[in-house]
């Protein structure tokens, strides 16, 4: 213990950084199940709680384009009743013991998450099982679902940041899967019938095509494997063949894709094509992107926030899909700056080809980048989330060990390269939602100027 | 059930140190909770404790303009603050190696920061938030609905009446003088909770504690202030225009507050009636009746009078009213016929997944640590609320639905649609 005299601290500068902890991610056991069911679990018990992602790698980049919606409607009838129970039997049962079941669908796969107190770990896992093999699509059920669908849809036009997102999908990616949203819109959810769900089920809801990750509180791995085989015995089916999605076009020239919005901000967005998941350029982006808008002190929020004051926060992200996904940076500013907004932005992003990371910089993005890999691995459900991630894009059993040496090797040459291929200003869409009439002029001087209603068509100005 | 082994000491400056050991991951949490929020603001001043929230990120004696968030970062560590009726908090989650340089930027801008702030800081975080303000609340469907339900239901001059946001001609009155005011007034050890969690050994914090902390003086005293319970004041009910497609309707009742009698029931009550789909108003709303597109119920934690928000969007083509009165047909149910048994279990165990999913974050138990320790003076308040959750009976949560889900205490608020957000001629 230190003596507890008068304390005689320096305050002026940093405390002096202890040696750096043994990180130790958590490494998951692989059991086999009879079906080909893929289980992966993790052991983490110091609370008393289990947190699973059961993971199909078919999302909605699958849907027919005309029946848009399919994949995120199939999961979200899989609680609506089964071949034993209905919806509010199925609802009953989940709420009665606790468990919170989540349904996510993006373009690239379909996860349901379920957590739960390992107490109920046996009702959970058996009610999970029935949901996923047995679904009864019943027409009425869907009819339920698509009209909650399209609430949500006709909703969102009430949202100048959905309104945004969603127009700025459609200026990057066109007519690639990627451009429309994953739940459909509404001309495709209106189509969908029992039938479609049924088919994307038969299709893609298989066992050996899909992963369960478990992860807390378990019981041992052969207790585990045992309880499994039982509870998931009556799934079967093989892999379906998957469909190998095109890569996107990357945008020809700029575009200005104007919505017309009076509202007391502007929502901004500016987008273009980035990189796939398992691109080998992926870290040197992650770096390139911390710099320009991936963290609070990077060059987007301190212009606009910090120093001009017109936003409450700017931030930008690649989104590494199956194919190329989108690059994103986005803020909402005070009206008044729409068009100055717009043009820092740009300059922001140009100036990644122009005025190369200082030292500072670089360190920055690395060290954010690398010594946060402890705090993002904490908790059951941020394991449970990553292990999916890596079940979806198939990322190697150790690659968040390796994943710090990728990142510290990412050399300022090679930040410099990733910004000149994935921000190449001339190829990027910008969105703005805003008072858009009276700033025609002034964004027409930016690209290719488009006025487009809030479902992203084309508009008359 | 759940135990969190908590150890405490109070420096002679009146700060209280609280440490929970975790060595799962090498990771900790820094949080600092003052005993301050949008309640103790003077009238005319509404915003500014989180006005001044956001000042305490820039900068300090010691610590640069733009540089705290830099050195968190640097070190891999996450790190936020916020404001709500009755406290501000601070909070870092790091990398354990670098426990010291959360204590130092946090004793630093709490001993240390009057030096260091400036008319331009403050002109440029007061642009940030009334950026903040109509991002998050005017520039969003039904932002403007939680604020005006407060002025309903709170009499003028009640700590509860205004939002934490504030208002715009507030923060602009906001001055340099009213800064460092402020600062003395709140912003003092004796007005603070340290909460220290995770990766440490606890005589290594309590040692670090004092070392940073122990030569900030001690303050004459934070001004505390008391949000009396509001009296019925009519059964108020109003109606606001907005830019929507869809009516809303909130529904407002007084509760219990945080960690008082009743508080855990009321918990309960809001799973039964609106946390999953088998509740009994989402099944009745959505599922059986299909008038809503969705509801929830809710009881906001706060410090001296609760609030219980039951919230319905209705379906198109549903009239607001509808809603409304199949709303009060199921409370009304479940005042007069009670509870199912397993309905209320039901309850308890979505109320007690909820709890330990919240503290298996090293942060947000350090949060529910300080906020024991600050509006109960009981820190250890965390390690009852399983058994507290678990020991509530069906009985137990009807009671309480009798006695806080009355007309008496009830505010209604309409949100309905409108071209241009205001009410057509």
């Amino acid at each position: 213990m230190r003596a507890r005299g008068p304390p005689t601290l320096d305050r002026s500068r940093r405390p002096v950084s202890g040696p750096a902890p043994k990180i130790q991610l958590p490494r998951f056991e692989r059991l086999p199940l009879g079906n080909e069911l893929t289980l992966l679990a993790v052991r983490h018990d110091d609370l008393p709680e289990v947190s699973v992602r059961l993971v199909i790698p078919s999302g909605a980049a699958d849907d027919h384009r005309d029946r848009a919606g399919t994949a995120l409607l199939t999961a979200r009838a899989l609680t609506e009743g089964t071949e034993e129970r209905s919806a509010h039997e199925v609802a009953q049962a989940l709420d009665f013991i606790g468990a919170r079941l989540n349904v996510e669908v993006t373009h690239d796969g379909t996860i349901l998450s379920l957590a739960f107190l390992s107490r109920v770990f046996d009702e959970a896992i058996e009610l999970l099982a029935e949901i996923v093999s047995r679904p009864a699509f019943e027409e009425s059920e869907v009819d339920r679902l698509k009209d909650k669908r399209l609430d949500e849809i006709v909703s969102g036009r009430d949202e100048p940041r959905i309104v945004a997102n969603l127009n700025l999908a459609g200026a990057i990616f066109g007519d690639h899967p990627y451009g429309l949203s994953a739940g459909g819109v509404e001309e495709t959810v209106k189509t969908l019938s029992g039938a479609d769900l049924r088919e994307f089920h038969d299709r893609y809801y298989r066992p050996a095509a899909a992963t369960l990750v478990l992860v807390g509180d378990l019981p041992g791995s052969e207790e585990l494997a045992k309880r499994l085989e039982s509870v998931f015995s009556g799934w079967n089916g093989d892999a379906a063949a998957q469909t190998t999605l095109p890569d996107p076009d990357p945008i020809a020239a700029r575009r200005i894709w104007a919505v017309d919005w009076s509202g007391p901000q502007s929502e901004l967005r500016i987008g273009g094509v980035g990189i796939a998941r398992l691109d080998p350029v992926y870290p040197a982006v992650k770096v390139m992107n911390s710099i320009v808008g991936g963290l609070f002190s990077s060059r987007l929020n301190m212009n606009l926030r910090e120093d001009k004051g017109w936003t409450y926060g700017a931030s930008s992200r690649f989104e590494g899909r199956k194919q190329r996904g989108p690059f994103r940076a986005a803020t909402a500013v005070d009206a008044q700056h729409t068009a100055a907004a717009v043009r820092e932005m740009l300059s922001e992003i140009e100036s990644m080809h122009t005025t190369p990371p200082t030292r500072e910089e670089l360190e920055l993005a690395r060290n954010a980048l690398t010594l946060s890999m402890p705090r993002l691995f904490e908790t059951v459900n941020q394991v449970a989330a990553r292990v999916g991630d890596q079940v979806i894009y198939g990322l190697p059993e150790d690659y968040w060990e390796r994943y710090s040496d990728l990142v510290r090797d990412v050399s300022a040459a090679e930040v410099h390269d990733a910004a000149v291929r994935y921000l190449d200003s001339d190829r990027l869409a910008v969105v703005v939602v805003g008072p858009v009439a009276e700033l025609k002029e002034e964004l027409a001087e930016l690209g290719d100027l488009e006025f487009r209603d809030v479902d992203g068509r084309p508009a008359s100005a | 059930m759940l135990e969190f082994k908590l150890v405490e000491q109070t420096l002679d400056n009146g700060l209280r140190v609280i440490v929970q050991e975790d060595h799962t991951t090498p990771v900790v949490s820094v949080h600092v909770m003052y005993h301050v929020g949008s309640k103790h603001e003077r009238p005319g001043r509404t915003g500014f404790a989180h006005l001044f929230e956001h000042l305490m990120f820039q900068g300090s004696e010691n610590v640069v303009e733009d540089a705290h968030f830099k050195y968190i970062q640097n070190a891999g560590g996450s790190l936020n603050g916020s404001t709500w009726f009755d406290r501000t908090n601070y909070f870092e989650t790091l990398p354990s190696n670098e426990l010291e340089l959360g204590l130092w930027l946090e004793s630093d801008r709490m001993g240390f920061f009057e030096s260091a702030i400036t008319q331009e800081k403050l002109d440029n975080q007061r642009n940030v938030v009334k950026n903040e303000r109509l991002q998050s609340y005017e520039n969003r469907p039904y932002g403007l609905a939680v604020e005006t339900i407060l002025s309903m239901v709170y009499p003028e001059g009640h700590p509860y009446r205004h939002p934490t946001i504030g208002f715009m001609e507030d923060l602009d009155a906001a001055s340099l003088e009213d800064v460092k005011a402020f600062f003395h007034q709140f912003y003092t050890p004796d007005n603070a909770v340290l909460v220290l969690a995770g990766d440490l050994e606890a005589d290594e914090g309590f040692d670090l504690a004092h070392e940073y902390f122990g030569d900030i003086p001690r303050g004459s005293g934070a001004l505390q202030v008391s949000a009396p319970m509001a009296p019925p004041i009519g059964r108020p009910r109003d109606r606001i225009f907005d830019r929507v497609q869809f009516p809303r309707v909130y529904i407002f009742h007084h509760s219990p507050a945080y960690g008082q009698q009743g508080f855990e029931e009321a918990d309960v009550l809001s799973y039964v009636l609106g946390q999953g789909k088998s509740s009994r108003l989402y099944h009745k709303l959505v599922y059986e009746d299909r008038i809503a597109q969705d509801v929830t119920a809710q009881v906001w934690p706060t410090e001296d009078c609760g609030i219980c928000f039951i919230v319905a969007t209705a379906r198109p083509g549903v009239d607001v009213a509808e809603l409304e009165a199949k709303i009060l047909d199921v409370l009304i149910e479940v005042q007069r016929r009670g509870l199912e048994h397993r309905e209320a279990e039901g309850g308890v165990n979505r109320a007690l997944r909820n709890l330990v999913a919240e503290l298996d974050s090293i942060g947000s138990r350090s949060d529910a640590i300080a906020t024991a320790a600050t509006f109960l003076d009981n820190p250890a308040y965390v390690n009852e609320v399983f058994a507290n959750i678990a020991a509530v009976t069906p009985e137990a949560v009807v009671a309480i639905a009798d006695e806080w889900l009355t007309e008496e205490r009830r505010a209604v608020l309409h949100v309905l649609p409108s071209e241009d957000g205001v009410e057509a001629e």
